[in-house]
């Protein structure tokens, strides 16, 4: 005898499922049944150890598609950033520009007080061979503004050089490390006097003592000796002797001399107009810093030696 | 076999519902999270007699709002799936043979479900109506629910077939 299997017609099952729904809201969203409230909180955490296996094995790949979806956006940010950046950075250049103009000028004026002479600023426009003068620079003034031609050009530091042609708003200067620039000097010192000569901008000047006798040393100061009526400022500072050589064949010693001034880096200058009254003597020379002196003193520590009974 | 079958879908429907809110979710998918265990069950039911297919829909519905992170009241997600699945069952005659046909039936599943589970929440007073939003979740939903469709598919009757009833196989080879 076969069993007869009860199979519910579909619309019947229809119904009863849809009426077990209607229910389930019923209790769950109007009635709000305790038990399938306590139900679904537990179910929090049936399923949490689940997601949370689920979230460690796909995470990933979840990175990985999300960074593919936010690959434009990344780079769009990255854009701005760079953009962000080199703002900065231009703007961090035009401070420490600033920064060195104010030094640059600040130095100027501090040598003209000293010196007691009346200088007339500019800003030099470029640097170079200009007009068959070998090293030498453009600045902005010019006859317009006062300047004539065997004008002292000076900077912070010393000597730059001199006015070789003027036109009304402009000036050619010729360096003092130009080749055809030969300029007196004279040593702290002793106050021997010698012949600076210029051998180009990345080149250091030449020093020969007139006296042939004299004695040059290594790191003694040079300034300009002036004459009356002469192109030069007595006194202005030129650079030091870096090093001594004999000439072959003579007694004489010619000394490398660096510029207290860095040539190649000109922005601000100044040109004396007006002469001071006295020589200035030895006080426009830049003073050096004195270098402080690290002293390191080593104190020997016992290291802890463990005793071998343990104790104390 | 049978028991192993029903098993198997609710199986699978569980490890759907996993991936989609534990994984999908997490995924950032413009518009709406992709609806993974709907599409699942979609497939499921298109294999299904019509009431097999109306019980996997009220299986999904239950899942969906019973488990965390859903808020939403127990069988509000039944009653949209008890019905879609039913009438899909009904005209599974009409798309049996064809090769996209079904990918579509289960592709439009999910913005049907989404239009009657609205309908659902509006008349419990749990949801109130923006048509521009709707839209847009219409659309994205068909599109996710095609991607998913063209892969889910052919797993479901893969593992379909792995889970047959033995009779069911015997009638098929004598045939």
């Amino acid at each position: 005898m076969r069993r007869r299997q009860f199979t519910p017609s579909p619309l019947v099952g229809l119904l009863a499922l849809l009426l077990t729904s209607l229910l389930l809201i019923a209790a769950d969203g109007i009635v709000k049944l305790g038990i399938l409230q306590n139900l679904r909180a537990q179910s929090v955490n049936v399923v949490t150890p689940f997601q949370e296996l689920t979230f460690s094995v796909t995470s990933p790949i979840a990175d990985f598609l999300t960074d593919i979806s936010e690959l434009g956006s990344k780079n769009e940010q990255i854009q701005r950033l760079e953009n962000e950046n080199s703002r900065l950075r231009e703007k961090l250049l035009s401070i420490e520009d600033i920064q060195r103009r104010l030094s640059d000028m600040s130095s100027l004026l501090d040598i003209s007080a000293r010196g007691e002479f009346r200088i007339l600023g500019a800003r030099t426009l470029s640097i170079g061979s200009e007009a068959g003068y070998g090293s030498s620079i453009v600045i902005d003034a010019g006859s317009l503004d006062g300047i004539k031609p065997s004008m002292v050009v000076i900077s912070g530091a010393g000597v730059v050089g001199r006015i070789v042609t003027v036109s009304p708003t402009s000036s050619v200067v010729m360096l003092l490390c130009d080749v055809k620039s030969q300029v007196g000097a004279r040593l702290e010192s002793s106050g021997e006097v010698g012949v600076i000569s210029g051998y180009g901008l990345n080149q250091p000047l030449e020093y020969r003592l007139l006296n042939p006798k004299g004695e040059l040393t290594k790191g003694t100061k040079l300034l300009t000796y002036g004459v009356e009526n002469g192109v030069f400022n007595p006194g202005l500072p030129i650079g030091y002797i870096e090093s001594v050589r004999n000439i072959p064949g003579t007694s004489s010693k010619v000394a490398r001399v660096r510029a207290y001034v860095d040539f190649t880096k000109l922005d601000y200058v100044g040109v004396i107009v007006k002469r001071p009254r006295s020589d200035p003597r030895d006080s426009l020379l830049p003073t050096l810093a004195p270098t402080p002196t690290v002293t390191i003193t080593v104190t020997a520590t016992p290291s802890p030696t463990p005793s071998k009974s343990g104790g104390n | 076999m049978r028991v192993a079958r029903s098993a198997m879908v609710l199986t699978m429907l569980f490890i759907g519902f996993l991936i989609q809110s534990a994984w999908l979710s997490l995924l950032n998918f413009p518009v709406v999270i992709p609806p993974l265990v709907v599409v699942v069950a979609a497939a499921f039911c298109l294999r299904r007699e019509p009431l097999n297919a109306a019980l996997i829909g009220f299986s999904a519905g239950i899942i969906l709002d019973f488990f965390p992170p859903s808020t939403t009241p127990l069988g509000v997600s039944s009653v949209s799936l008890v019905l879609i699945f039913f009438f899909v069952n009904q005209v599974r005659p009409l798309i049996e043979g064809s090769l996209i046909l079904p990918v579509v039936a289960v592709a439009l599943v999910p913005s049907a479900y989404l239009f009657l589970n609205t309908l659902t929440r509006i008349l419990l007073s749990q949801q109130t109506l923006s048509i521009t939003e709707l839209l847009a979740d219409f659309v994205m939903l068909s599109l996710y629910g095609l991607i998913l469709a063209t892969f889910v598919l052919p797993v479901t009757q893969w593992l379909d077939r792995l889970f047959a009833p033995r009779n069911a196989i015997s009638v098929s080879r004598i045939r």
